[in-house]
């Protein structure tokens, strides 16, 4: 939520400064993200939580302001004029989609750009003006946290309204000229022929104010907060109006919002009230009482705040305290504040604005768990291995879960481009890799990171991979770094597998679960040979198809005397191996060599057709 | 405050017991750490900022 300074202090006195405010708005639980200077008005950036749809609202955030400050909130509403002129209209509501429906229908209005001051409340909050019909409308939303639609009255057929749930796969083409299939129980207005507003969402484009509107029909309703909800996560569309009526708007709020945008359309795009004020519900809705124990709060909070201090606080929320003997505080609930039920929810607010920051400090009491817990991970072979990739040369990176492909689909992605769970890290480590290519031209990145493998949910795993690419190293550099890893861990596994020649350089992928799986457990300690080793060197014409690796282990095969062999050197055709031999009960002699020697010389000949060098 | 019911839930007795979440991602305490001015950073893979750290 953008809240601009300029705008808050139209209803409430600010003498913080804006980083002060910020910091305090923040200790009261209205996060505040970020603050920024623009055209000499400051622009807040505010984080709300899901049970405060109040402070999707300028007003609303005065209010905690006029808490924090302990100030009034000025703010006053003109009713709406009455009129003589009565334009038909008929609705015909369901309670259980729309718990209250109010409208007026204004005649005669002229359609053009807003006034300069509108237009650029809108453009702070990011929004792209339109008309002045329009602009209105969201500006009201954005002051007082309640959406409101203008339809074409004149296109609306029948000027009668039908209240339904869709059945589902009807078509709706929204304002913004966007084709939905609808969602089978989203809450649609039909005039006597067509589907003309998607409500809590979106408008229809067919009852669009456009140039040529010269009456509307001004609307603004309470509607059922979770089927609004299900369509718009049904058609992955979020509006503005959206999310404020899926957390639950105020009931109360319906009449003084329409005064206040009829007001202003009388004032800046002229007109007349033509019809009576539809205000459509089927009970009041009241403030309710709720109470608080002082002694319950004192021992949920720890602590003992002074009874003034406590009904002070409640007071400067609006909460209208009144304490009586048994020390039991009775709250009246303004309807604006829906996430206050229980006795729990006004210890929070106490708490919140006493300040987390005023409590105490103390240490933590009883036992410290020394249980290893099930889901417990040991981070340190994870930074064992980072360690070694980054002395090579890598840089860590991490990327989100959700990809553009795979196979495991979340249920409601917030957009194409987050779809599915990662079965790999390749895509966003190649995506990562082009990303920088712009500005670096050796890049080496790598992602230690979760992936969810399987191609339907019963089967679906999760596992830990580690995987890097790089655009600088050669296949061979990028094995010996592997190799080198693999040894730190007590491996003996061939990488050269897991490594693969892509178009943006090489990239390889390990499933570092299953490697963790593989370790040696621990290291022990081998004795010091008190016997010396013999050593010699053998060169061989091997066949270019043969893999050395798979020579060394052939060799060290031969014999338990054999403890070593490594490559020394190859030219051409031919291979030059370094073997050591070593007895750890006595000296070796000659006698003791050659016929091992022997050996080596048969095996390799008839298994792989290899001869010494002459 | 966690909502009585959730502890309920979890079968503890919210009349006896209560809860208080709160907490600050590491990543938020990074970012005043080194006068970040936005979270995202943290995540982004370019390596003009990684090569900061």
């Amino acid at each position: 939520m953008l809240a601009p300074l300029s705008w808050l202090k139209e209803y409430v006195d600010i003498k913080m400064s804006p980083a002060q405010l910020g910091e305090r708005l923040t200790e009261v639980g209205l996060g505040c993200e970020k603050i920024t200077r623009v055209d000499g008005d400051v622009i807040f950036e505010f984080e709300i939580t899901p049970n405060r749809p109040d402070l999707l609202s300028i007003v609303g955030i005065a209010r905690e302001i006029a808490a924090i400050e302990k100030k009034e909130i000025k703010l006053k509403i003109k009713a709406i004029p009455s009129s003589s002129k009565k334009l038909p209209f008929i609705i015909h509501n369901d309670f259980t989609l729309i718990e209250h429906y109010s409208s007026v229908v204004i005649s005669g209005v002229e359609i053009k750009d807003s006034p300069e001051w509108l237009q650029k409340r809108l453009n702070q909050l990011r929004l792209r003006p339109i008309n002045n019909i329009v602009d209105i409308t969201n500006y009201v939303m954005f002051e007082l946290g309640i959406p409101l639609h203008a339809f074409d009255y004149d296109e609306i057929h029948g000027h009668e309204f039908f209240i339904e749930k869709a059945k589902g796969g009807e078509k709706f083409t929204s304002v913004d000229e966007l084709s939905y299939s609808l969602p089978r129980d989203a809450i649609i207005i039909k005039d006597i022929d067509r589907i003309i507003d998607l409500v809590g969402i979106k408008g229809g484009l067919n009852s669009g104010i456009t140039k040529k509107t010269k009456n509307i029909l001004l609307q603004t309703s309470t509607d059922n907060p979770i089927l609004v909800r299900r369509a718009s996560q049904a058609l992955s569309l979020r509006s503005d109006a959206s999310s404020i009526l899926e957390r639950g708007v105020d009931k109360n709020g319906m009449i003084p919002a329409l005064a206040r945008t009829a007001n202003l359309i009388l004032e800046l795009a002229g007109g007349e009230i033509a019809s009576e004020l539809y205000d459509i519900k089927k009970e009041k809705f009241e403030p309710w009482k709720l109470s608080l124990r002082i002694d319950r709060l004192n021992s949920i909070l720890g602590i003992e705040i002074p009874e003034k201090k406590v009904t002070g606080i409640l007071d400067s929320l609006n909460l209208n305290p009144v304490i009586d003997n048994a020390k039991i505080i009775e709250c009246t609930i303004p309807t604006y504040r829906n996430d206050l039920k229980i006795e729990e929810d006004l210890i929070e607010e106490v708490a919140r604005l006493y300040g987390y920051n005023n409590f105490p400090k103390t240490m933590p009491v009883g036992e410290i768990p020394t249980k290893q817990i099930p889901y417990f991970r040991d981070y340190r072979i994870d930074e064992k291995i980072k360690q070694i990739l980054r002395a090579s040369g890598f840089s860590e990176i991490y990327t989100y879960s959700l990809t553009a492909q795979g196979n495991l689909r979340v249920d409601n992605p917030v957009s194409r481009e987050f779809e599915y769970l990662r079965p790999s890290l390749k895509t966003n480590l190649t995506k990562a890799l082009l990303q920088n290519k712009p500005y670096f031209k050796e890049i080496n990145l790598l992602e230690l990171g979760k992936v969810y493998l399987g191609k339907t949910i019963d089967e679906a795993k999760e596992a830990y991979f580690l995987s890097g690419i790089s655009n600088a190293k050669s296949f061979y550099e990028i094995k010996g770094i592997l190799e080198r890893l693999f040894e730190e861990l007590g491996i003996s596994e061939d990488p050269g597998k897991s490594i693969e020649v892509v178009d943006e350089g090489i990239f390889f992928e390990l499933d570092f679960s299953h490697l963790i799986s593989l370790q040696k457990p621990k290291k022990a300690f081998v004795p010091l040979p008190k016997y010396p080793p013999i050593t010699e060197d053998m060169t061989f014409v091997v066949p270019a198809r043969i893999q050395t690796g798979e020579l060394l282990n052939e060799i060290q095969k031969q014999s338990k005397l054999i403890v070593k062999v490594t490559l020394l050197d190859q030219f051409e055709d031919t291979k030059t191996f370094h073997i050591v031999y070593q007895d750890p009960d006595k000296n070796l002699s000659t006698d003791d060599i050659s016929p091992i020697r022997k050996r080596i010389f048969t095996y390799l000949k008839n298994k792989f057709n290899i001869r010494i060098k002459e | 405050m966690i909502h009585p019911k959730v502890l309920e839930k979890v079968k503890i007795d919210p009349s006896k017991y209560q809860g208080f979440a709160f907490g600050t991602g590491l990543s938020r305490l990074v970012t005043l750490r080194y006068q970040m001015d936005d979270l995202r950073l943290l995540t982004n893979p370019d390596l003009r900022i990684l090569e900061q750290f």
